[in-house]
């Protein structure tokens, strides 16, 4: 299988690869699927001076974080700017920068900022900062990326104490912390930005944050140098090597030879076609790690794939085990729900036992041939599912689908269109005009899936290609969000998300992992998925060899 | 003199009216710059239009055109949508990259291309069908595929040559691009290699040449000033070719090898549509390609005189 790896273009599209071969007809693939993935690694004994790093998705085009919403980007701000709440390992969520939370009301938030924690330039963090930061989203001159319906519910956000900030929300809701901890919550210094004017966050200027390294030094279109910052707030987690060097390669075969013969040190997602050669490589190690990516195809909702009666037959014929198995090299597990299997920090036992209830991943041919009786479409026009060209393996996937579909009297065509084009798809609906579907390899920002959920089938929900609504749905998902307890709140988001798989506004294929490669003279990245929200580097050390 | 004035207006014109053919070409191609930037997600529509106005991209065509003209003229080449980067200092920091492999690649073909066509056209036997099979090889290779070899058993195998990155100073840079000018060039030295031989041959088989033979001339002038010097005229032409388009072909080493030249730059602009970058640097290859056909023509002269001579009447 050959295909290149473009700079991640649209919503983070790209191949990855679960962990865990088990194979076998895993019917609650959650069994063994997210529990044998790795969160962390073995942790490092030595300090080191330099790793060099590879950002497999390219150059960052900026590091103002909240421009970073996206691979390139992400991956290296996060080791930069830090946000008032952290994503952890285990995809828990922690207070950072900011100390604590009051929740008064449902609707109001005060948070009582870290003490003593200061920019890279020595200047203290106060809660004026923090105000500004959070304010950006909400100019429209800031162009801030992570502007949406999160940040269009704050009402205002005040400093109310020497280190106090209150934001008051328009409507409850209860994943707004868990949002906070995305660039959404990010703090920089308000006197920098102001300084740097339209230079912002491009190498000219850079930024000015509070995180464990900061930028030594850019070198347009090949790498980026991160110093440790020794005035770190957090000094139990102060970085363990001194330089960090994060280079841009994207040419798969190149990433691999790089790994292979030591000049990186390690990279995160390594390239598929990388993973033969890196897990037998013996100077290093790749890891499986606990992922919150997967694999899924998009309905635009027009054609015959927009009756929910024909999305659900087609999923239910399709041999999604074999497409784990053989496209994915049995590295990735049939999926059961467009919730990533585990990718869930709160009501685990809710999240868990709502899987038996979900259909089984098992082809059933006789059950989506009585599906499909309801369908009100008209049946012989032919499915048009939308690929990027360059990326074979996603034709592999369709053609399963297609064989399926043929058995139900289908008739699916797959169309592969180039890379930048497809990008299109994912922003423009008059793009999308004419495709029934196109593929998608996603990701959770954090391990919450009612805001996944919200986001994919909740009206105006940044993912919501189809302006897919449905009252039910949407009613649930807003009284979820506005129940702060977290069992209940799990409760609700299941009792949405059973629904949600009843219409299928995607098509669930698999559930992915993080292939993430080290040296064998380092270690201790977190293994897991979360190196586009925590400071990733700064747990990097040397084992000694 | 006037000649090459005359040449330097029609290249200002070819500049002109090829910034316009891009400029207009990106401007129709599907999809809004706005939307590659928020890469899909759903922002609110303020933002975008904060963008849309931060970039003039609601202007007409003609009156964006006209700005970056006028722009242009007084040093400033806009703002890079994707970086919100000058686009002066985004290239500076990369034409040295590509120029230095275009570079390097150009006198691998000039020395490889032309050395081989001349060892081929001369001793015959045994070096000649080596040369030719070589060339059918070099051209039929994909400068992709050249890459990937060179890189696995250079780079990984023998560990002769670094992975990626174009070096820091003289030598280290020289280290560094000796795959990617090699993969680069290997297309053309297989070309020039044939039609250098092939100009030979036929050269040596000529009038003039079969008379200093029999004259009994010393053969190394026969070979050098009668033979050699005769046929570069269309070797010229070929080699000229090539070198103006190496840098367009640059990208895909560029690519391989993790070089930060132009041509990858301008991959990742187009499919962003990132006008400003889009432009400057269909500007730079529009000159190079100029620049590099002009010195041939002027190398004309200088190969054969009955050219110097029709040019002063």
């Amino acid at each position: 299988m050959n295909k290149k790896l473009i700079s991640a273009g649209a919503a983070g599209v790209l191949l990855l690869l679960a962990g865990c071969s088990n194979g076998g007809n895993a019917k609650a693939p959650e069994a063994a699927g997210s529990k044998d993935l790795l969160v962390t690694t073995p942790a490092p004994t030595a300090e080191l001076d330099k790793i060099v790093w590879n950002n497999n998705f390219g150059e960052p085009p900026s590091i103002d974080p909240i421009k970073a919403a996206d691979y390139p980007a992400s991956g290296v701000v996060s080791n930069l700017c830090e946000s008032l709440f952290q994503i952890q390992p285990d995809f828990s969520i922690k207070p950072h920068l900011a100390k604590s939370v009051k929740n008064t009301g449902n609707t109001t938030y005060v948070y009582e900022l870290q003490d003593g924690v200061t920019f890279w330039d020595g200047k203290p963090m106060t809660a004026d900062d923090v105000v500004f930061s959070l304010k950006r989203h909400l100019d429209p001159k800031e162009i801030s990326y992570w502007a949406s319906s999160v940040t269009a519910n704050i009402a205002s956000v005040e400093k109310t104490g020497p280190n106090e900030v209150t934001v008051k929300l328009k409507s409850p809701d209860a994943t707004f912390n868990n949002n906070l901890a995305t660039p959404v919550g990010a703090v920089v210094e308000k006197a920098q930005r102001e300084k740097a004017g339209v230079d912002y966050g491009n190498p000219g200027s850079g930024v000015m944050c509070t995180g464990p390294y900061s930028v030594a030094s850019w070198k347009q279109g090949v790498s980026i140098t991160l110093d440790r910052y020794d005035g770190y707030w957090k000094t139990d987690k102060k970085a363990k090597t001194k330089q960090v060097e994060i280079q841009f390669i994207t040419d798969p075969a190149s990433i691999t030879n790089a790994l292979a013969t030591g000049a990186v040190d390690g990279s995160y997602d390594v390239p598929l076609s990388a993973v033969g050669q890196l897990s037998k490589s013996g100077s290093g190690e790749l890891f499986r790690g606990k992922s919150m990516q997967n694999m899924a195809i998009i309905s635009t909702g027009t054609g015959t794939l927009g009756d929910p009666a024909v999305r659900k037959a087609l999923t239910l014929a399709t041999d999604r085990e074999a497409i784990a198995q053989t496209v994915y090299e049995g590295t990735s597990t049939a999926a059961q729900s467009l919730v990533p299997n585990g990718g869930w920090a709160y009501g685990a036992d809710v999240f868990e036992a709502a899987r038996k209830e979900l259909p089984a991943t098992t082809p059933n041919l006789e059950e989506a041939k009585k599906v499909i009786k309801d369908a009100k479409v008209d049946l012989s026009k032919p499915i048009k599912i939308v690929y990027p060209i360059d990326r074979t393996f996603y034709a592999d996937i369709i053609s399963e689908f297609a064989n399926a579909g043929a058995k139900l009297g289908l008739k699916i065509e797959p169309s592969g269109v180039p890379g930048a084009q497809f990008g299109a798809f994912f922003s423009d609906p008059k793009a999308r005009a004419g495709a029934d579907a196109f593929v998608t390899t996603n990701y959770m920002n954090v391990a919450d899936p009612l805001i996944h959920l919200s986001a994919i089938a909740g009206p105006g929900g940044m993912q919501n290609y189809s302006g897919f609504s449905d009252p039910k749905i949407t009613g649930l998902l807003e009284k979820a969000r506005a129940t702060s307890d977290d069992t209940e709140r799990a409760k609700l988001t299941v009792e949405a998300e059973a629904l949600i798989m009843d219409k299928e506004p995607w098509l669930p294929v698999v559930d992915s992992s993080t292939r993430l490669y080290m040296n064998k003279r380092v270690t201790g990245a977190p293994a897991s998925f979360v190196y586009l929200y925590y400071p990733w580097a700064a747990d990097l050390g040397g084992t000694g060899k | 003199m006037r000649f090459l004035v005359r040449r330097l207006l029609a290249l200002g014109g070819v500049l002109i009216a090829s910034s316009m053919i891009v400029f207009g070409a990106l401007y129709l191609a599907p999809g809004s710059p706005e939307q590659f930037l928020v890469q899909g997600r759903t922002v609110s529509p303020e933002v975008l239009d904060a963008i849309r106005a931060q970039y003039s991209l609601d202007d007409p065509l003609p009156v964006r055109y006209w700005n970056w003209l006028s722009g242009l003229f007084t040093g400033d080449m806009g703002r890079s949508l994707l970086t919100q980067q000058d686009v002066g200092a985004l290239l500076a920091s990369r034409i040295p990259t590509t120029l230095s492999l275009a570079a390097y690649a150009a006198l691998l073909i000039i020395v490889g291309g032309i050395g081989l066509g001349i060892l081929a056209g001369t001793r015959g036997g045994v070096a000649e069908r080596i040369v030719i099979f070589a060339s059918n090889l070099g051209i039929a290779v994909p400068t992709f595929f050249a890459a990937l070899v060179l890189m696995a058993v250079f780079s990984v195998g023998l560990g002769w040559f670094p992975v990626f990155g174009a070096g820091e100073g003289a030598v280290d840079r020289v280290w560094h691009l000796t795959l990617p000018a090699l993969a680069l060039s290997l297309p053309s030295i297989a070309v020039i290699a044939r039609i250098t031989r092939t100009a030979i041959v036929e050269e040596s088989e000529s009038e003039h040449v079969l008379i200093a033979v029999a004259r009994g001339l010393p053969k190394r002038i026969i070979l050098w000033r009668h033979t050699v010097r005769n046929s570069l005229l269309p070797v010229t032409t070929a080699v000229g070719m090539h070198i103006a388009g190496l840098v367009a072909g640059a990208f895909v080493v560029e690519y391989a090898f993790t070089l930060d030249g132009i041509g990858a730059l301008l991959v990742n602009s187009v499919q962003r549509k990132d006008f400003a970058v889009v432009q400057a640097i269909a500007l730079i290859m529009v000159i190079a390609f100029g620049v590099v056909n002009l010195l041939v023509d002027l190398l004309y002269t200088v190969i054969d005189p009955r050219v110097r001579l029709k040019k002063g009447q």
